[in-house]
């Protein structure tokens, strides 16, 4: 072997030297890479989450606010959901958080709870809301000892929508009002589509526990409760008891055997809607949009009802949402709560609500719907919400597939009694589950 | 196309099939062996189209849920057909805000970071599998431990670290970042390589006079070219797909990566199916590209060498 | 399959041809080391800057951290509490923390071999397949392995869904039985395995496949010939040639992918959350929920440690053959 046989002159050609030179051409174009801050200006960097409030409605709101406070830019930066509590945890941490930041309501509590967010329940008065309340679902979660650490953002919530073509179908003039009417109703449309295959009257997947858990607040049950310094399961109660046993009824008499152990996820109940597989399901205004899309035939033929109550009458509802917070290391405290000021008022609410469908923070928009029957109900259906237990500890039982494997076994129960004996079992691991170790 | 070709020299023209039993080669007859050879290669075939259907047959779902309208996507009985291919999600997914700049974002810290941990890589490699020096064996165990720590536990304390650096936002602290991720499997896998080449190479071609690292690069490198395409790219598809770091340590909107952007289908309000496997799809063709690329590189850089010592 | 071997081969000449003598005093790249040697530092020097300056910190602190309670309150007041071995008290006290150490070993192991035969049936196949077969399995590997992991996570829920699946769909219409509506994830844990394992082999197989066939094609042709013309059969030439040849890569494959398998997460996500009942619960799913989704990073951080240690404990064997295989013997 000699060495020209190696193939030494083809070689300075090969893969070293390329890659030397683009390894130290990139690493050069990094370094050059400039800044892109200005000095003169302050700059106000707000979090908002990806798919909910949009550029034209928070451009609105900082050209408002840039207008009351000259010399300062608004920046907004969208942030995924995927991750997101780690990117909080370090921001926060860090010497330049961001001056304001969406929180999603379920995992509020824990930063409330640890320091690092500004208790705004000074300027809660301020903001413009007239008599409205704080729908309850965004607000409980942000309070800790007597502090508001988030203001109600917004909110998203679910009620039943039908196949009104179907209901035609089957005999039935109008929406049920009650649980009871709501179950004879499913029945006439389990009987009149017997012969489609995989027919739900209403599809509920069993691991839906934010349409599930309705039942459960309607009979005076709770998920667990606050006392003597530590939270307690409370789903074994008679009244959580009664909840469930209603959602394993409805469940069982009005979907499929397969949608026992479903998620949301695949296939979505917009599917299933679209494919006129389903009668009802419960879901968010977004859903419409989705099965219109899915399926043009639909459009104009989808109707909704708040989740009814065996009293008769809506059944409280799971709320969806979040809040906006300051972070306590926020350089321009004071600005980024005049920014939340003007966010969480009535106007730039309204707004919000007009452009992006989401639901306003407050009870006193509750009428805004009044021109579009689709968000009447939801609006109406939010004013009468439930918060997630505020524990430490919730984002672990919601955090793997505790609470959607609970709904799930629910869902498939055979006998009220082995519904109890589950329930019980689930609330020994809420026990230690939610209290901080 | 196929990996290396210049492989198929050194097959023996008559491939002998895995599940004949040969008691003595020698004593078969011509006709026997071309016989058994080819019903083991007509096995072998088979077995290789199940193959090439189940590995594939998840890709295929994929380019074919990118095409579909919405209304198609999710049916009760699959749809294996495209029957109305649409482009929406497409359009959809490139029109996301801030695209480009993720595609830039991406192919910067991707392409620098194999770049990178290659070069770094080789010189390690060769240091771990052709001296013997002190703090050998504890240099090797250091990187399989970095390689070893559940990242998710790193992402808090590297973050400080990278404030520290100054290096929050910007692409040379995310480069740098993979490339640590990416450099202990470098060097393992081509210290794997070189350690596969007998030394005999290059002591001869020091033996004509080339320089200890001449020899290395003449006499080594291009042996261990076929090695250092599948470490390439497997350290491209690392940092491609990385989320959580360029998630957590970038924190404008103009410094994400790709990955972010195919979070950006899923949100609160459920998941856009169409747009994310258009995404999907985008987002794999550039490491396709990269293979085809690479591995005709190495094709011919192999062929120019004559590799029988 | 075993072959009859007439003649065993000369283990000694492969060894030498193979290269695992490494670095040994012999020939001029061994000469040369008469005196002491900084090159070796020189060539490691690039790679140590790197990992002193990026890693060293975030490591020693992941140490320390398993020994501090750290929650938000203390990551946001930047305060430091010690808590001695409290941390490793409340991993190893915990049932659910073992049981997931149990299913983590299972599955990492079932993995693992299925990714490494599955890897080396399609190496050894590759170099006897007719250039377009190898050209289109290989491309078919490259698409399979580019896909992003999260649309290959949904796309296999998709495919096992009880409702809407494909693969019930599939083994229905070909009467292999009753599987309309078959739940392959949502009841069985042992199922739900399956399909997890099944999808990592996929995805694992090509990079494997690849390298080993990478390896493949860098060994000398004459072995070959010489084993064959001592009368070694097809598995003998495996054993004797291919397998001693390709230990260095082999051994790594099996390292990386113990220690990639070991900290799977996404696809158990997305596919059951390590449902149904917390059947699929991995150290890794275990670790995200109770350590980081309740944000007690200390308890997180030692669950790390174990987990570390654990992937040393699985790979040790390989580990040490890999380490010393640069050594003089």
């Amino acid at each position: 072997m000699t060495s020209d046989s190696l193939g030494g002159r083809r070689w300075r050609k090969g893969p070293l030297v390329p890659l030397c030179a683009a390894a130290f051409g990139v690493a050069a174009m990094l370094g050059a890479a400039v800044p892109i801050a200005s000095a003169s200006s302050t700059t106000l960097t707000i979090w908002l989450m990806t798919g909910e409030i949009t550029a034209k409605v928070y451009g609105a709101v900082n050209k408002a606010f840039e207008a009351q406070h000259p010399g300062v830019t608004v920046n907004v930066e969208i942030q995924q959901w995927s991750g997101i509590t780690t990117k909080l945890d370090t921001a926060l941490a860090s010497s330049s958080p961001p001056d304001a930041t969406e929180i999603g309501n379920t995992d509020v509590p824990e930063y409330a709870a640890s320091g690092g967010l500004v208790n705004l329940k000074s300027i809660e008065g301020k903001i413009a809301i007239g008599s409205g309340k704080w729908l309850g679902g965004l607000e409980q979660p942000a309070e800790y000892q007597g502090g508001l650490y988030g203001i109600p953002l917004l909110a998203g919530d679910r009620v039943v929508l039908y196949n009104e073509n179907m209901f035609k179908a089957a005999g039935i003039a109008s929406a049920p009002t009650s649980e009871s009417q709501l179950l004879a109703d499913g029945k006439k449309l389990e009987a009149e589509f017997s012969s489609t295959k995989d027919y739900s009257a209403l599809y509920f997947p069993g691991k839906y526990w934010y349409a599930a858990v309705t039942m459960v607040w309607d009979h005076g049950g709770s998920i667990a409760y606050y006392k003597d310094g530590k939270w307690t399961g409370d789903f074994a109660s008679p009244n959580s008891l009664a909840g469930l046993d209603e959602f394993r009824t409805v469940q069982q008499a009005l979907s499929t055997p397969a949608s026992r152990t479903a998620n949301t996820t695949l296939p979505t109940q917009d599917a299933v809607f679209a494919k006129t597989q389903a009668g009802m399901i419960v879901g968010g205004d977004w859903e419409v949009a989705a099965i219109e899309k899915d399926n043009p035939k639909l459009k104009g033929h989808i109707g909704e009802f708040a989740f009814p109550s065996y009293k008769g009458g809506p059944a409280p509802v799971f709320l969806g949402g979040s809040d906006i917070a300051v972070p306590k290391n926020s350089p321009n405290r004071a600005l980024a709560e005049d920014w939340v000021e003007l966010m969480t008022s009535n106007k730039y609410q309204t707004l919000m609500y007009q452009d992006d469908n989401l639901i306003p923070n407050n009870t006193s928009l509750s009428g805004i719907g009044a021109s579009s029957p689709v968000m009447k109900t939801y609006l109406e259906a939010a004013a009468n919400s439930y918060g997630t237990p505020a524990a430490p500890g919730w984002a672990v039982v919601t955090g793997g597939d505790e609470i959607t494997s609970f709904f799930s076994n629910i869902a498939q129960a055979s006998s009220s009694s082995q519904v109890e004996s589950i329930a019980k079992q689930f609330d020994s691991y809420l026990d230690t589950a939610l209290n901080k170790p | 196309m196929s990996v290396v070709s210049p492989a198929s020299r050194w097959v023996p023209t008559v491939a002998p099939a895995p599940s004949a039993p040969r008691t003595s080669a020698r004593h078969e007859t011509k006709e026997r062996r071309s016989r058994r050879a080819l019903a083991g290669a007509g096995a072998l075939n088979v077995a290789a189209l199940v193959f090439f259907v189940v590995t594939l047959f998840p890709v295929y779902w994929m380019v074919l849920t990118a095409f579909k309208p919405t209304g198609d996507i999710i049916t009760p009985t699959p749809d294996f057909s495209p029957l109305h291919p649409t482009i929406a999600g497409f359009v959809d997914a490139i029109h996301k805000p801030f695209f480009w700049d993720y595609v830039s974002n991406t192919v910067i810290v991707s392409v620098a970071t194999v770049a990178i941990s290659l070069v770094v890589g080789v010189l390690a490699a060769l240091a771990l599998s052709r001296f013997r020096f002190k703090g050998r064996k504890t240099y090797l165990i250091v990187l399989l431990a970095i390689q070893a720590v559940p990242q998710t536990a790193l992402v808090i304390p590297l973050f400080f670290t990278l404030q520290t650096l100054h290096q929050l936002n910007e692409l040379l602290g995310l480069t740098g970042t993979y490339v640590i991720f990416d450099l202990p499997f470098t060097v393992w896998m081509l210290r794997g390589f070189v350690q596969s080449v007998p030394a005999d190479i290059e002591d001869a071609a020091m033996v004509d006079g080339c320089s200890r690292l001449g020899a290395f690069r003449r006499a080594l490198l291009p042996l261990i070219a076929p090695g250092m395409v599948a470490t390439s790219i497997f350290a491209f598809i690392q940092a491609w797909n990385q989320y959580l770091f360029a998630d957590v340590f970038m924190q404008l909107n103009t410094r994400y990566t790709l990955t972010v952007w195919l979070q950006s289908f899923e949100t609160n309000r459920g998941t856009d199916y169409s747009g994310l496997m258009a995404g999907s799809v985008l987002y794999t063709l550039p490491v396709v590209l990269l293979f085809v690329l690479v591995q005709r590189k190495v094709v011919s850089g192999l062929a120019s060498g004559a590799v029988k010592g | 399959m075993v072959a009859i071997e007439p003649k065993p081969l000369s283990g000694a000449s492969v060894r030498r041809a193979g290269g695992e003598s490494g670095p040994g005093g012999r020939g001029p790249v061994g000469r040369l080391r008469a005196r002491f040697d900084w090159m070796p530092y020189w060539l490691l020097a690039p790679s140590a800057a790197l990992i002193v300056l990026l890693i060293g910190y975030p490591i020693v602190r992941l140490f320390e951290t398993s020994f501090q309670v750290l929650t938000l309150d203390q990551l946001f007041s930047h305060k430091t509490i010690w808590n001695g071995v409290d941390n490793y008290r409340t991993i190893f006290t915990s049932t659910s923390f073992w049981d997931s150490v149990l299913r983590t070993v299972l599955f990492t192991g079932a993995c693992v071999v299925g990714t490494m035969v599955v890897g080396m049936a399609v190496a050894l196949a590759l170099s006897r397949l007719s250039r377009l077969v190898r050209g289109a399995v290989s491309v078919a590997m490259v698409l399979a392995w580019a896909m992003p992991p999260i649309s290959a996570a949904i796309v296999w829920q998709w495919l096992f869904a009880n409702q809407y699946g494909v693969v019930d769909w599939v083994l229905t219409e070909l009467h292999l039985g009753t599987f309309q509506n078959f739940d392959w994830t949502g009841q069985n844990a042992l199922l739900a395995f399956v399909v997890i394992t099944m999808m990592i082999v996929w995805q694992a197989v090509p990079f494997v496949a690849l390298s080993l066939y990478a390896g493949i094609t860098q060994v000398p042709q004459e072995l070959y010939e010489a084993a064959r013309v001592d009368g070694a059969g097809a598995w003998a030439l495996f054993r004797r040639v291919t397998v001693p040849l390709l230990t260095p890569i082999i051994g790594l494959l099996v390292i990386l992918s113990v220690i990639w398998d070991f900290n799977v997460f996404t696809q158990i996500w997305v596919l059951t959350q390590g449902g149904p009942n917390g059947g699929t619960e991995t150290l890794g799913v275990w670790s995200y929920v109770t350590a980081f989704s309740a944000n007690t990073f200390g308890v997180g951080a030692a669950a790390s440690v174990v987990s570390m240690f654990l992937v040393a404990v699985m790979s040790f064997y390989y580990v040490r053959v890999l380490v010393r295989s640069g050594e003089v013997r």
